[in-house]
């Protein structure tokens, strides 16, 4: 658990779901959402393993916890 | 069936990599995988998981987020306005995604963390995810819930920055006696003893 600088929130954090594998159905998924309604695949959550926790990582970086300023 | 296999495979690393980072990992624990099977049907495997949201009796759930990364088909609250989202409630424990998260956060400002907790935490992250990647898992999410302090506030503000890690002890052994005193109450109902295990 962590407080917010200003102390008026209060976080939890947590991974779930990570039980499933880049197997057979998800690269149908992948496919099909590429033939079926032209999404491009690299912005889907149906990617492999190691692009999905790259992308993961970055946009907890980048996006969710903001680098605080150096005060 | 498939996803129980792969667990099985993997579970030494599992163990060895939550042992290894006991009070540093984010995964929610594994507590047990068990496969019921009868006659006539199809076995069916329940995988039982450390619950992540407990509770919290001094702090309202104000917003649950579900974050992918990804940007596809994340978003619950599509039908909602920025104004709609400026005067609506908080959603509470109702689970908000990626898209929803990135619009809250511009409105409500909800985001400040300790500079020494964004490194700790990215650290982290970066840690389990390099596990799971090890392990060719994916499609996980981090589950994030943010909650108001009701009291702390002016309080702490007016005792100064300086003990703020003093501050977080002690809200959090009160919230630890209070589960204990839940614990009695709960106990003595079923059990008609007043006695506490609990030490005092």
């Amino acid at each position: 658990m962590f407080y917010s600088q200003d102390r008026k929130w209060l976080y939890q954090i947590s991974v779930i779901d990570y039980l499933q594998t880049f197997d057979r159905g998800k690269k149908m998924e992948v496919l099909a959402k590429r033939v079926f309604k032209n999404v491009d695949p690299t912005r889907l959550s149906a990617v492999p393993s190691e692009p999905y926790g790259n992308r993961f990582v970055e946009f907890m970086k980048n996006s969710v916890f903001e680098k605080p300023l150096e005060a | 069936m498939r996803e129980v296999y792969h667990l099985l495979r993997v579970l030494p690393s599992y163990v060895e990599h939550l042992e290894k980072n006991a009070d540093k990992s984010y995964l929610a624990k594994l507590f047990g995988i068990f496969t019921i099977s009868m006659a006539k049907f199809t076995p069916l495997s329940v995988i039982i998981m450390e619950n992540t949201l407990p509770n919290i009796e001094h702090a309202e759930l104000q917003f649950t987020f579900d974050m992918k990364g990804s940007q596809v088909n994340r978003e619950v609250l599509k039908r909602k306005t920025l104004r709609d989202l400026r005067v609506d409630r908080p959603t509470g424990g109702q689970v908000l995604k990626d898209l929803d998260f990135l619009r809250l956060k511009e409105l409500k400002k909800f985001i400040n963390f300790h500079n020494d907790d964004w490194s700790t935490i990215i650290s982290n992250i970066s840690h389990d995810v390099a596990y799971l990647q090890s392990q060719r898992f994916m499609d996980y999410s981090l589950l994030m819930a943010i909650r108001k302090v009701s009291d702390g506030g002016e309080e702490v503000g007016a005792a100064g920055e300086s003990n703020g890690h003093f501050d977080i002890q002690r809200s959090a052994t009160r919230s630890k006696r209070q589960l204990d005193e839940n614990y009695t109450k709960i106990r003595a109902k079923y059990t008609g003893s007043t006695k506490s295990n609990t030490p005092p």
